[in-house]
């Protein structure tokens, strides 16, 4: 899927942008819970949204990955209109999100929860499985690799579901506040984490209640407010960076 | 009539209809109550070719993919979403089986179509019942090495991903269909063939016999307790059902038949309560302790 897209070829049509919301809306349960919501992604880039809670950052990034179908508005993925596209298909592509709470598939262990994601690209077990490894090295998780989900700590717990996506070799990664439930260590260390998986060239894009809460530092920043992408107060990002 | 071998067979049957049933039923955990149409069609197939005087093998092949036919319809047009549809559909349509071949002279009776002997090979008829056994015995061992490779092929991870969390496997890029269909067509041909077998070791067929919806009841409740934690806990439990049915009659009429359901109901029901996850599963209280000395 990913071959036939071509993905190099297509850059150029968006330039530099990977990832481009434009005028979003959401309709849940007969409300508008995202009303306009414009966001570009470069490539490569860490991006970050910002707002308070129920803003619509999740919501947006539901969006992104096809758990939710906007009502309106354009969402494109190196030049391609994604909007329509299910949860799965846009996996494959190359968007892959986490949840703010871990998502186990039951009492699967480690190694094989990360196999799962690693099957989408390396459809032989073998092959699965190597990867699945390489993954859990990079994510620090090789020592906890036979044990359930149930038996990890919070941290663990968030590395496993950033490492269940890292393994389908995903062009975007999206982090719905990933560092809910942590305390400063435990962001320290999925800072790291992340770092060490953006070599690659990883675009990520994470949303959080401040810019603290981002798992490090990012090169772009959005704020949402009542559903609406807002200008940011010029300052802000240059806050954090200092 | 030699008993021992009748009971044997029947266990082998049993053991190999549960394990067939377990690739969808407890692997994806969608319930169907209707395996009874496949183990119907691959009966009523060798009939005909008996009654055309072909080869039971090729009844046999042919039942087998008309069951996958089945399956494959049924399957695209139902296994989305979360299975409820596909166990309601399953449920109408064995239901409505047995009536509808019976209203329908398939081998020119409405009735029981008894074989004709014809002992040979080729005609799938032996003068004794050890041919039988060991035939059954390759069927089941085929079924059970499906089960054991679905452990670790991509089908088997996928499968019990979208079970244990379904949208959270779709986030990764698993489509719930695809793997679903493969395990319910591989059911359907693996049920299929053991209901030629069956056809072809009782010499008959009848409706009731091959389509009863009871028989898709008894292979559901089967994988239901045996649940899905060891590949021989299906089969075992169908061995074992099949001999306690053989030893007491578990559909009698009047009163009695009553009291066999009620008992029947309330097994079901207490290794369901104790057992969510099947009769096989580690208990939930061992679990955390081992999660926890493993931490």
């Amino acid at each position: 899927m990913i071959k036939a897209l071509n993905i190099d070829k297509l850059r150029f049509d968006m330039g530099d942008y990977v990832l481009s919301l434009q005028a979003v809306s959401v309709r849940v349960g007969g409300r508008e819970r995202l009303r306009c919501v414009d966001l570009d992604v470069k490539r490569g880039a860490f991006a970050a949204l910002v707002g308070s809670a129920g803003a619509g950052k999740s919501l947006t990034l539901a969006c992104i990955a096809g758990a939710r179908r906007a009502a309106r508005g354009r969402v494109r993925y190196f030049g391609y209109e994604i909007r329509s596209f299910a949860r799965e298909r846009i996996a494959r592509l190359g968007i892959v999100g986490t949840q703010s709470e871990p998502q186990p598939f039951g009492t699967m262990s480690v190694l094989d929860t990360v196999v799962v994601g690693a099957l989408l690209r390396h459809p032989r077990i073998g092959k699965a499985r190597a990867r699945a490894r390489d993954v859990l090295a990079l994510t620090g998780l090789t020592e906890r690799a036979m044990l359930p989900f149930a038996a990890l700590g919070d941290v663990d717990r968030k590395r496993l579901e950033v490492a269940r996506a890292l393994a389908t070799d995903p062009q975007v990664l999206l982090l719905d506040d990933i560092a809910a439930g942590l305390d400063r260590a435990g962001i320290d260390a999925l800072t790291t984490l992340l770092a060490r998986a953006r070599t690659t060239g990883l675009t990520v894009v994470a949303a959080a209640r401040t810019l603290d809460r981002i798992p490090g530092r990012p090169d772009a920043v959005s704020a949402i407010e009542g559903g609406r992408t807002v200008e940011l107060p010029a300052a802000a990002p240059a806050d954090v960076r200092a | 009539m030699n008993g021992a071998f009748d009971l044997l067979i029947m266990a082998l049957v049993f053991a190999s209809l549960a394990a067939a049933w377990s690739w969808l039923g407890s692997w994806s955990g969608i319930v169907s109550f209707g395996h009874a149409i496949f183990f119907g069609i691959g009966g009523y197939a060798v009939a005909v070719s008996n009654l055309r005087g072909g080869s039971p093998w090729y009844g046999a092949l042919g039942g087998a993919l008309a069951s996958v036919i089945a399956a494959l319809i049924c399957g695209l047009l139902c296994l989305r979403g979360r299975g409820y549809v596909f166990t309601l559909v399953t449920l109408v349509a064995g239901a409505v089986a047995e009536p509808f071949v019976a209203a329908h002279a398939w081998v020119g009776t409405h009735d029981a179509f008894v074989f004709p002997p014809r002992i040979s090979f080729f005609n799938l008829q032996f003068d004794q019942k050890w041919p039988y056994v060991l035939l059954a015995l390759c069927v089941l061992a085929a079924a059970l090495g499906v089960t054991v490779g679905l452990r670790s092929v991509r089908i088997g991870y996928y499968l019990r991903a979208l079970r244990a969390n379904a949208p959270a496997a779709r986030a990764v890029g698993v489509a719930a269909l695809p793997p679903r269909l493969a395990v319910l067509a591989a059911s359907a041909f693996v049920t299929s063939v053991v209901g030629s077998f069956f056809a072809e070791y009782a010499l008959a067929v009848t409706p009731h016999a091959m389509f009863a919806l009871s028989i898709g009841f008894d292979i559901a409740l089967i994988g239901i307790v045996a649940g899905p934690a060891r590949p021989w806990g299906t089969p075992l439990v169908g061995a074992v059902y099949a001999l306690v049915a053989h030893a007491l009659p578990l559909h009698p009429a009047g009163a009695a038949g009553v009291a066999v359901l009620i008992v029947q109901g309330a097994v079901v029901v207490s290794i369901a309560l104790l057992r969510p996850e099947g009769l096989f599963a580690p208990s939930p209280r061992r679990r955390v302790v081992a999660a926890r000395s493993a931490a």
